[in-house]
Formats: C-alpha cells, sequence, structure tokens
C-alpha cells in the first residue's frame, strides 16, 4: 500500500511542479506561435460591407446630388495632377486639358462608350464602366517629357454584364462602388477584383456617394441607405505581399516597402518580399565569412587538440561572446565603414594569399631545423603560430591594398565604377562580415562539439595504422563529423537571420532585391525594430508586421528543427563504439 | 565493433599511406585549422584594443569641455554625462537599471529553468515527450531575439498588460498603467529569452553529478521529491549560478527585444521606490546597450570624438566579459568536483 | 563528504526559499493595490520626435535636477509614435517634427472625445548637407525631386544618379550620389515627403538612417553623400547647403523666405486649464524661462513666431 504522509505529497507535489515546468517550456515555444498567429490573422480578412439602416433625412442628400455637377454617367472633369484635368463625354473622346494654358490633348486609351467613369484613389486613377460590359481600372502617369499631357494606363479589367446607374469612387482607394440594374449595390476593390461584395437593395437606388472612407450613402427615392465599408490595407489579397504590385503612380509592378504614406490620401506599400530577401542574403554573407573562420578553429580544436588544452581553449574562443552585437554594430560604422575601400582589398588579399603565407609559415617553421610544430605536439599549435599568423595577415592585407593600386582606375572603387558598378557605402559586404564574426562563436561551439563527440578510438586506429593525423581526421572522423558540421552551418544561418543591431545599423535599410553585393539591403528583423513601436495596434501596418515576425520565426524554427534531427542521426550513428 | 566502424577502417585501409607528400599535407591542413584559433583570437584581442585604444586617447587626450582631465571625463561619463553636452546621459542610471532588470528577470526564469533541467534529468524517462521539451529548448534558443521582443509587446504589454489594466487599474484608463512597455514585461521577455540557458547550464551541472549521491539518498529512505529538492538540487547550485550569470550577461548585450519592451532614452529615476517591493515594475527604464545604441545612433559623434562612444562600449564589454569569466570559473568549480566525487 | 564542499547548506535552502516566497508575495500585493505613486502630477512622460529629442534631453536633464519629484521618460524614436501614444496615455507629452495630421487628429478625438493641444516651442528648417569636402554650393527644388524622389516626383523629369548629373562641372564626376535620409518613422522623413517630394514616394536607393544625429555622422564621414537633416543636428564637420529658388536666388536657411522652414510641435493630451498643477505644466513653465529659452537657442533652433498659433510663452501663460 502506498505511503500517504506529509512527505509524500511533498514530493508529489514537487513532481507535480516539476512536470508542469516541462510542459511549459513547450506551451511557450508553441504559445509564442499561437499568439503571433493570432495577432497576424486579421491582415488576411476580407473587405466587408455591413448596411446600417435607413436614414430618412433625405432631402438634404437628395438636394445635394441633385447640384452635384459631377454627373458620372454624362460628362466627368477629374482633376489630375499638376494643371492637367481630365474630361469625358460619353460617346465621345476623353481629353486631357490644361487649366493654365487650355490646351487639349486627346486620351485614345479610354473608352467612348461608357455608363460611369468616376474617379478612385484620391484622383490617381479613374475607373470607367463601359457600355460593352467591362469595368476597366486607370492609374494616372505623369509624362516623361517636359510640358506634357499625364497619360492613363490600364490596370485592371472586369467583366460585368449588367448595366450599371452610377458610380462612385472611394476617396482614398482604388476602390467603386456601383449601383447595377435592378437594384444591385456592388463593391468592386482593385486591389482584389475577383472577389466583389454584392448587396441587393430593396428598390431602385437613384444614387450614391461615400460620405467618408468608410460611408457610403446610397439614395432610393426619398430614402437614404447608409454603408460601413471596413477593409485592411491590402484589401484580403495576401498575394499583394508577396508578388510584384502594380502601385498607383508607377508605371509597372514592382515590389515597394513604404508602410507610411505621407499623407492619408498615398497608398501604403506593404510589399515584404524585398525584406526577405534581404535578410537571407545578409545570413548567406555572414556564412561565407564566418564559417571558414568557425568551422577551421572547430576542427583544430575539437580533435586535434588534447582535453586539457581545449578546456582551457575553448573560453578564450568563447571571449569573442563578450562583444555584443550592438558593440559589434557600432565599430562597424565608425571605424570600418569610412574605411571600408581599404578593408576590403585587404580582405580579397587575405582571402588569397592567407592560406599560401601560413603552409610557407609552417614549412619553415618546420624546416628551419626549429621543430616548433610537430605532428606529434599538436597542442599548441595556435601560440606558436601567432607571429606565422600574424605576418600572414599582415603581409597578405598589404598585398592587396598594393594590389588595388595597380588596378584600371588605380583604386578598387574607381575600377568598379568604370565596370559600372557602385560600391554603396552601406553595402552587403560591410554587412557579411560584420555579422560573420558575430556568429563564429555559434557556429564554433556547435561544431567542435559535433566534431569531439565522435568517438577517438577510431581515429586512433587509422593512426595506429600509419595514418597522418590529418588523414585520420579527413577520412574517419570527418565523415562522421560532417552532419554536424553543417547542423551548425544552419544554426549560424537561423542566428544571422535573426540578427538585428548590426543590420540596422550598416545595412542602409534600402528595401531593394539586388543579387549583387555593392548595394545594401533591408532585413526583417530592422523593419520590426524601427517600426513596431510606432505602429498603431490593431492596423494593418501592426499586422504585417507579425506577418513578417511570423515568417522570420517560421525560417528560424525549420532551420533549426533541421539541425536538431541532423545532429541526432549522428548521435545514432555513433552510439555503441 | 560495429559494421559501420569496419566499412570505414577497410575503405580508408588504401589510404593510409605515410608518404612525405601526405606528411606534409597533414603539417599544411593543420596549420590553417590552427592558424584559424589564433585568427579569431586576434580578432577579439584587436577588438579590443580597438576599444581600448579608443577610450584612453579619449579619457587622457585633449577634447572635451575646458579643463577637463581624465578624472572629470570619466565622472562624466559615468554619473553626470550632461557635462560633455549633446544631451549625452550618464552610463550609471543604465546601470541601475540593467541591474533591476536583472534581478526581477532572476525571479522569474530561476524557478522555471531549474524545475525543466530537474525534469529533464531526474523524474522524466527518455520518451517522445521528453524528445519534444528537447527540441523546444534548441528552438527557443535559436528563436532570434527581436521576435522575443515582437512577441512580448503583442502578449505581454499589450494582451496580459490590458487585462491587468482593466481589473486592477481601471480607474486609471485610459492611461496605461501595465498595458505599456516597462520593466515586469521587459523582466518576463528576457526571462523567456533566457530560459534555454539556464536550463543547458542547469542540465550540464546536473549530468555531472555522481550518481551514487542520488543513490545515497533513496538508500536512506527519502521519496524522490526529497532527493532531488534536498540532496541533488544543492549539490548542483553553482551550475544554477552559472546559468544565472550567463543569463545576466545576455541580457546586458541583447538590445533588439528591449527596443520594443520598455528601455528607454532617459530615465533618471532609477527604479526604486520605498514601498514594497521596492521595484517600479511598470516603469520604463535605461539599459547599458540601449545606451550605446541611442549614442552610437542618435547623437552627434564627429570622427574625431570616437573616443567616448569607444568608452560606454567598453563599459558593456567589460560588464559581459566580467560576468562570463565568474561563470567560467563557477563552471570549473563544479565541473572540478567531479574527479574529487567518487574516491572509488 | 560532497555535502561540506557546497556553498549551500539545508538550512540556507530553506531561507533562500522562504526569502522568495516573501518577494512574490509582496510583488502580487503591490501589483493589487492601487499604484498611487504615479499619478499625473509628479510624471512626465515624453514621446516623439528625434529631432527634438536633443533639446529635450537636455531640458528634462536640468528641470528634473530643479524637480527630482517628478519622474522623467524620454522616448524619441519618431514624430509618428507621438499621437498614438498621447491617445492611448502611454504619454502625456508628445513632441512632432510635423504637424498632426487629419487623421491622427481624428483618432485622437474618436478614442478621448477632445482635441489635443497644440503648441509650437520652436522653430527649425531641414537643410541639405554634404561633406565639407564636396565643392557644391546650392540645390535647386528640380534637383532635389530628382535626386531624392521616385522619377515623375514633383513634376519633374528624369533622375539624377551622379555627381554630373547634378552639376555638370563637378570635380566628383561619375561618382554616384549616395543619398541619405531618415526612416519612414521620422517627422523629418515626413516633413521632407510632403513637402520636397509633393507627397511622392522617395528613391527606393535612399538610405535609411534611424536617427537625426546618425544622417549627420554618415555624411561627416563619406564624401560623396548628400542628405536632408534637421538644422539642428548639422553642425560639426558638415556642410549646411543653400537653396536656389525660381528666380535664381540663393536662399540660406537663416532665411526668411527659406522653402523647407518648418516648425515644430509639442503636444498635450488635454487642455491647458486641466493641465494646470501637473507636471506638463510645471515643465512648460520651465522651458518657457529664460534658462530654457537659452536652451532652446543653444541647441540651435529659433524661437517661434508670435503667430496666431498658441507658442511657448502663450502656453506657459495659460498654465498660471
Amino acid at each position: 500500500m502506498p505511503v500517504v504522509n506529509a512527505r509524500a505529497i511533498r514530493s508529489f507535489l514537487a513532481g507535480l511542479i516539476v512536470r508542469f515546468a516541462g510542459f511549459a517550456v513547450i506551451f511557450s515555444l508553441f504559445g509564442m506561435f499561437a499568439q503571433m498567429v493570432t495577432v497576424a490573422y486579421p491582415i488576411l480578412a476580407p473587405s466587408t460591407l455591413t448596411p446600417l439602416g435607413a436614414d430618412l433625412k433625405t432631402s438634404a442628400y437628395g438636394g445635394k446630388l441633385e447640384e452635384d455637377p459631377i454627373d458620372s454617367t454624362r460628362n466627368v472633369s477629374l482633376s489630375v495632377a499638376g494643371d492637367w484635368s481630365l474630361e469625358g463625354v460619353v460617346g465621345e473622346s476623353w481629353f486631357w486639358v490644361n487649366s493654365l494654358t487650355g490646351f487639349r490633348v486627346e486620351n485614345t486609351d479610354l473608352p467612348k462608350v461608357w455608363s460611369a467613369a468616376t474617379a478612385v484613389g484620391s484622383n490617381r486613377g479613374v475607373a470607367i464602366a463601359a457600355s460593352d460590359g467591362v469595368i476597366s481600372h486607370h492609374h494616372f502617369l505623369a509624362s516623361t517629357r517636359e510640358g506634357d499631357a499625364p497619360w492613363s494606363k490600364l490596370v485592371e479589367k472586369i467583366e460585368w454584364e449588367l448595366p450599371v446607374i452610377k458610380a462612385a469612387g472611394h476617396p482614398r482607394l482604388a476602390v467603386l462602388a456601383l449601383l447595377s440594374e435592378p437594384s444591385n449595390l456592388t463593391i468592386i476593390d482593385f486591389r482584389n477584383p475577383q472577389v466583389q461584395l454584392t448587396y441587393a437593395l430593396s428598390d431602385k437606388p437613384s444614387g450614391l456617394f461615400w460620405e467618408s472612407p468608410s460611408l457610403l450613402r446610397i439614395i432610393i427615392g426619398e430614402r437614404s441607405e447608409l454603408f460601413e465599408f471596413a477593409t485592411t490595407d491590402i484589401g484580403g489579397a495576401w498575394s499583394r505581399l508577396i508578388k510584384p504590385v502594380h502601385y498607383e503612380g508607377y508605371t509597372a509592378p514592382t515590389f515597394l516597402w513604404l508602410p507610411l504614406p505621407s499623407s492619408e490620401a498615398a497608398e501604403p506599400k506593404y510589399s515584404i518580399a524585398p525584406l526577405l530577401f534581404g535578410t537571407l542574403k545578409a545570413a548567406f554573407l555572414a556564412l561565407l565569412v564566418g564559417a571558414p573562420l568557425s568551422l577551421g578553429a572547430a576542427i583544430y580544436v575539437g580533435f586535434f587538440m588534447s582535453p586539457v588544452q581545449r578546456g582551457r581553449i575553448r573560453p578564450v574562443i568563447d571571449m569573442l561572446t563578450a562583444f555584443p552585437t550592438v558593440v559589434l554594430g557600432a565599430i562597424g560604422l565608425f571605424w570600418i565603414a569610412p574605411v571600408f575601400e581599404t578593408v576590403l582589398t585587404g580582405l580579397i588579399g587575405i582571402a588569397i594569399l592567407f592560406p599560401f603565407f601560413i603552409i610557407l609559415g609552417v614549412f619553415a617553421m618546420r624546416s628551419a631545423g626549429l621543430r616548433l610544430v610537430r605532428l606529434d605536439a599538436l597542442d599548441d599549435w595556435p601560440l606558436k603560430l601567432l607571429p606565422v599568423v600574424a605576418t600572414a595577415i599582415f603581409l597578405s592585407a598589404w598585398a592587396g591594398i598594393a594590389a588595388s593600386g595597380f588596378l584600371p582606375g588605380g583604386s578598387l572603387v574607381e575600377y568598379l565604377e568604370g565596370q559600372g558598378i557602385t560600391l554603396a557605402y552601406f553595402n552587403s559586404l560591410l554587412v557579411g562580415l560584420v555579422l560573420g564574426v558575430a556568429i563564429t562563436p555559434t557556429i564554433f561551439s556547435v561544431a567542435e562539439e559535433a566534431i569531439h563527440s565522435v568517438p577517438k578510438n577510431l581515429a586512433s586506429g587509422a593512426l595506429a595504422l600509419g595514418s597522418t593525423p590529418w588523414q585520420s581526421y579527413r577520412d574517419i572522423v570527418l565523415p562522421l563529423a560532417l552532419p554536424g558540421m553543417i547542423a551548425a552551418i544552419m544554426i549560424g544561418f537561423g542566428r544571422a537571420a535573426g540578427e538585428t543591431m548590426i543590420l540596422l545599423m550598416l545595412s542602409g535599410n534600402t528595401s531593394i532585391i539586388d543579387v549583387t553585393v555593392f548595394e545594401g539591403l533591408r532585413s526583417v528583423s530592422a523593419s520590426l525594430a524601427l517600426e513596431l513601436p510606432e505602429a498603431p495596434r490593431d492596423s494593418s501596418h501592426y499586422y504585417v508586421l507579425f506577418v513578417m515576425g511570423l515568417l522570420l520565426f517560421g525560417i528560424t524554427f525549420v532551420v533549426n528543427t533541421l539541425a536538431e534531427i541532423i545532429k541526432d542521426s549522428v548521435k545514432a550513428k555513433t552510439q555503441g563504439v | 565493433m560495429s559494421e559501420a566502424n569496419k566499412k570505414f577502417l577497410s575503405s580508408t585501409h588504401r589510404q593510409l599511406t605515410g608518404s612525405r607528400l601526405e606528411r606534409l599535407r597533414s603539417l599544411a591542413m593543420i596549420g590553417l585549422s590552427a592558424s584559424m584559433v589564433t585568427t579569431i583570437i586576434l580578432i577579439s584581442s584587436g577588438l579590443f584594443l580597438l576599444l581600448v585604444t579608443s577610450a584612453l586617447s579619449w579619457l587622457i587626450g585633449g577634447s572635451g569641455p575646458e579643463g577637463a582631465n581624465w578624472s572629470t571625463k570619466l565622472y562624466s561619463l559615468v554619473f553626470t554625462g550632461s557635462d560633455l553636452g549633446n544631451g549625452i546621459s550618464a552610463v550609471f542610471p543604465a546601470i541601475f537599471g540593467t541591474l533591476a532588470l536583472v534581478i526581477l528577470m532572476t525571479v522569474f526564469v530561476a524557478p522555471l529553468g531549474v524545475a525543466t533541467a530537474l525534469y529533464l534529468t531526474e523524474y522524466a524517462r527518455p520518451t517522445w515527450y521528453t524528445k519534444l521539451i528537447r527540441i523546444s529548448i534548441t528552438n527557443l534558443a535559436g528563436v532570434p531575439a527581436i521576435i522575443y521582443g515582437v512577441f512580448g509587446l503583442g502578449f505581454f504589454v499589450y494582451g496580459l498588460g490590458g487585462q491587468v489594466d482593466q481589473l486592477f487599474f481601471s480607474d486609471q484608463l485610459p492611461n496605461p498603467t501595465f498595458g505599456t512597455p516597462g520593466l515586469l514585461w521587459a523582466a518576463l521577455t528576457m526571462a523567456l529569452l533566457n530560459l534555454p540557458i539556464v536550463i543547458v547550464a542547469v542540465t550540464e551541472g546536473l549530468d555531472a553529478l555522481p550518481s551514487d549521491l542520488r543513490e545515497a539518498s533513496v538508500a536512506l529512505g527519502a521519496t524522490q521529491g526529497e532527493t532531488v529538492f534536498k540532496a541533488v538540487l544543492p549539490a548542483a547550485m553553482p551550475s544554477v549560478f552559472t546559468g544565472l550569470i550567463l543569463a545576466t550577461a545576455r541580457t546586458a548585450g541583447e538590445v533588439a527585444p528591449l527596443l520594443l519592451v520598455g528601455a528607454v532614452k532617459f530615465a533618471p529615476s532609477l527604479p526604486f521606490s520605498e514601498r514594497l517591493p521596492f521595484i517600479e515594475l511598470e516603469q520604463k527604464f535605461m539599459h547599458v546597450g540601449f545606451q550605446l545604441f541611442d549614442a552610437v545612433l542618435f547623437n552627434r559623434v564627429d570622427p574625431g570624438d570616437l573616443g567616448w562612444i569607444a568608452s560606454v562600449a567598453l563599459v558593456l564589454v567589460l560588464l559581459i566579459s566580467s560576468l562570463n569569466l565568474i561563470a567560467i570559473a563557477v563552471r570549473a568549480l563544479v565541473l572540478g568536483r567531479q574527479e574529487v566525487a567518487n574516491p572509488f | 563528504m560532497l555535502v561540506r564542499r557546497f556553498p549551500w547548506s539545508l538550512n540556507q535552502m530553506k531561507l533562500f526559499r522562504r526569502c522568495l516566497i516573501f518577494l512574490a508575495v509582496n510583488l502580487c500585493l503591490n501589483t493589487a493595490s492601487a499604484d498611487s505613486e504615479r499619478n499625473p502630477n509628479n510624471t512626465l512622460i515624453i514621446v516623439g520626435s528625434d529631432t527634438l529629442s536633443g533639446l529635450m534631453t537636455l531640458w528634462t536633464q536640468r528641470f528634473y535636477s530643479k524637480n527630482p519629484e517628478i519622474s522623467v521618460e524620454i522616448q524619441a524614436v519618431g514624430s509618428a509614435a507621438a499621437p498614438p501614444a498621447l491617445q492611448q496615455g502611454t504619454a502625456n507629452v508628445g513632441t512632432m517634427s510635423r504637424p498632426m495630421n487629419s487623421d491622427e487628429v481624428a483618432a485622437f478625438i474618436a478614442e478621448t472625445g477632445r482635441k489635443p493641444t497644440e503648441i509650437v516651442i520652436a522653430e527649425d528648417a531641414v537643410v541639405f548637407i554634404v561633406h565639407p569636402s564636396n565643392p557644391i554650393e546650392y540645390v535647386t527644388k528640380n534637383m532635389i525631386a530628382r535626386t531624392f524622389g521616385m522619377p515623375g516626383t514633383c513634376g519633374t523629369i528624369g533622375r539624377i544618379l551622379t555627381w554630373r548629373d547634378l552639376s555638370a562641372s563637378h570635380p566628383f564626376g561619375r561618382q554616384r550620389i549616395q543619398v541619405v535620409g531618415r526612416t519612414a518613422t521620422s517627422g523629418t522623413y515626413q516633413f521632407f515627403r510632403s513637402r520636397a517630394l509633393c507627397g511622392g514616394d522617395p528613391g527606393v536607393f535612399i538610405n535609411e538612417i534611424p536617427g537625426g544625429a546618425g544622417v549627420a555622422n554618415t555624411v561627416a564621414r563619406l564624401p560623396s553623400a548628400l542628405a536632408y537633416s534637421a538644422m539642428t543636428h548639422a553642425n560639426g564637420d558638415i556642410k549646411v547647403l543653400s537653396v536656389m529658388d525660381e528666380k535664381n536666388k540663393l536662399v540660406y536657411p537663416s532665411d526668411s523666405s527659406y522653402p523647407f522652414k518648418r516648425r515644430l510641435y509639442m503636444y498635450l493630451p488635454t487642455s491647458l486649464e486641466v493641465a494646470k498643477g501637473s507636471a506638463e505644466c510645471a515643465f512648460l513653465t520651465f522651458i518657457a524661462s529664460d534658462e530654457g529659452l537659452e536652451i532652446l537657442l543653444k541647441s540651435g533652433f529659433n524661437l517661434p513666431d508670435e503667430g496666431s498659433s498658441l507658442t511657448l510663452i502663450g502656453a506657459a501663460n495659460a498654465c498660471r
């Protein structure tokens, strides 16, 4: 019979607390994910049209409509940017009219026979319901020649068979409200044209207008009915976040991240593709710098060093973690960026010549009879090689810098300018360099664990059979440790993708998709850090930022879990030796 | 010997020659990898020297307000700040704010981290559930710090904070008391961020304990709870400290999440009060890492003035490295004990 | 044998545990009780513009040393932060380098039922800065639109990419202009966009630096840089350009006809009558005093025109 006394109960409670803690860890990881999804989810919400009810006080509104000179069904005059306006009469061509000079230029792109035409998106575009059953949406674009009339570009076309009674364009967005036979109200959002909101009215309506960006009033005889129109900044079309979008004022679809327009009338732009690209590019470049450094060190420390020395050297290498990324970013900004051209030429010199000088130095130290570096005493090579390494760095950097003087143009920057390439001040190489140094300790510790966990007796067997230490590493240990090293690289990649401070300070925050390394970039993490504190809660900007955070979380989650799986598969293989 | 190992040895047998070329290649490759170790050490020493020389040249050199010598400058940097011009604020309130944050964070992370580590080593059998916990810990370690800030803002500040305001401070609404970034939410966010570090450190210490400790305790009639909390945990206390010290070092350096959950540019009133519990939980605070971030991006620094930026950076680096060194010493104590433990 | 070596005895563990419980209980008690210490009369939370942050820091440092019972906090990440903070009550003073737009005012009224009090506290200008070694002396509005904006901004044609495009005899020749600006949350950015870019979009290659001082820091180190900045940050090793107007006359930032002059604003969430006796009024009284105005002038700002809007001195008077 189990004992039930105070001690047993306390022990049971202790067990419960501990079990709860274990569960809490899982809960927090998935809870984080779930919470972010809950916050971000509303961005996917489609636009809604809700009837608010009838309003009997129509005489004022009815009167207003009659006095309104703009009759969207017969002749229309829309003011466009500058001194130009667009005028159209049913059955005749559209004309661009300059209010100062009286110039008239014909616009042949717009249909001549139409039943309704109205400006949308704050007079940056026009929606025309042509009589042949097509509703088209055009943007106004400035001309490319001085003084010329603007031009219009067709952006979307929608099939629409029902005859249109009246149409009214939204004062800010590219949204069209139209009344069609017999008594339907339809809202067409050109950002998401396939999804249309329709409402059947009780009687045939006679007019409509937008009282405010969210209130639409329909005149039905003596009454009027109010509708509320609610939409997010992307109109429920989540693909606008990812594909190139044809924004107002631009000639072609592009990627743009400009979530805060300068006035309430301008269009916010939420393309997250450049940000994702920038994050991945920065992480990749950081790996190029950090992986050779950390993997090389991990091989040496994990395999060639004795346990005592290894215990001593690991904390020394971990001292690099004493530099938080804020400090590395500050050093990069104030000490490296101003002289980056010199640094870059030096680095190119190092990348090419450093291995050569090291190998030369190692051979020199042996053959000078000094026998300082011995294959049978592998422990203290780093210390013994210190003068060689320092000299090698200095010489190869100097060679690189000197060699750049021989390039056509006299310097690296001039040479690149001659090729038509400009090295931006805040460029991806700078980011990659500093970020690479930042992730080196991470990759080192994981890779070193992986290499060290391969049982030593396998390699000893090879050594006993006469192989050199390097052969025993390359042929025995490396194949077994390779998955672990790959996992280390993946973890380093995840860390670099999530890094904020360095990217905030050194990337220039230019939201471009550029496959060369000479321009800057903009990362998801820097955008989160810069914009989330100001984003009003429950605004579209807030939601999109959480979407980006989720994507970043997802990327690191996938990478880390894969790395774990790889590491575990290695453990299984080396068990039982 | 397992099949895999037999295969390895037989396949490499052909290649095992001690020819001169191989020995030279061996020298070369080992030399290269050893030189990577040296390079890393050179990089960290180089960065440190850069900061030290820059800071010293500013302290001892000529720039700065009239009649300022190195001790005046040092005093201004740490305590007063404004005498240096440019609206620069001092480092001391930032250190104090960081201290408050760290203390509060420890209160949250220590119990949860220690309990999880105890669960994994003492209570649980290796099933899919513990594997899931381990994967969660690794993933929590890999989540970018800014995402912790994003989560902290959404869940702690607006979610929990909003609820707390509605339940306890509704008379102050719409002025939020807790529904806004502050010390409490920042501490919770950093606690979550540092949880994996504490768990890993404590697990390391628990694994290093000899099994006869537990066996002796059970042999003497203790229940499992008593064994764990009265025998094992006190023995593993140094590793708990290691974990907390490493967590502190990370908290001092990690700025990104604090941008979102509570650190500010200037909050000279220290977050301590005379009333219990002596810490103002809803206040915003200053932080050494944030101080450097603010100094770098939001202060005019002409090319000749880099010294004081280097000084602030150096304060941060010295703080973190001394914490790391203490952790290393404590960890050596923990692992060094192993040799004395079992005389048999 | 083992237990002796460890730093914690069983009694010490018990004591430690009891202390933790004590602290935890107090935490809960303090949380649950109404916190009377944090009342609006002795807290000053200033949120908003980075352009004004240096001035605010100097002011609050002096103010705090005179009134240590008022706890002060400053957050200066950008003008866009001020309206939401004022509206949600997370700040009681909002600073902006541009006026609140109608959206923000509408949201504020919707949330609180009243209009925010707008006070003009200073005037400054947005200037164009280059490295001291750059021989260029002026820019025109057309050049600015074509360099900083997307093609077609303000009705201009073509883009300016290199220094030679800007001025045919420029010694930097075909070197690309490194264009530097602020991030989108900055009031200076919004002002520049609406005034200099006619509300249009900035070009994609503009480097966005979070702080105004950061922009000036970059320009001080980069010979081929061209940036816009608040006048207060354009000090030290920086060259400030003048603007050439349509009549081909050079206009300097200190002239009254400089096209990018702007006013700097402070917003209070309540009216001044309601704010009497609170920390905001104490602060206003201080900054309108001789000492406060001296700090304002020393920071590179100008006193606001006593025009039709409420200015610093007027607000301080209303507070009395």
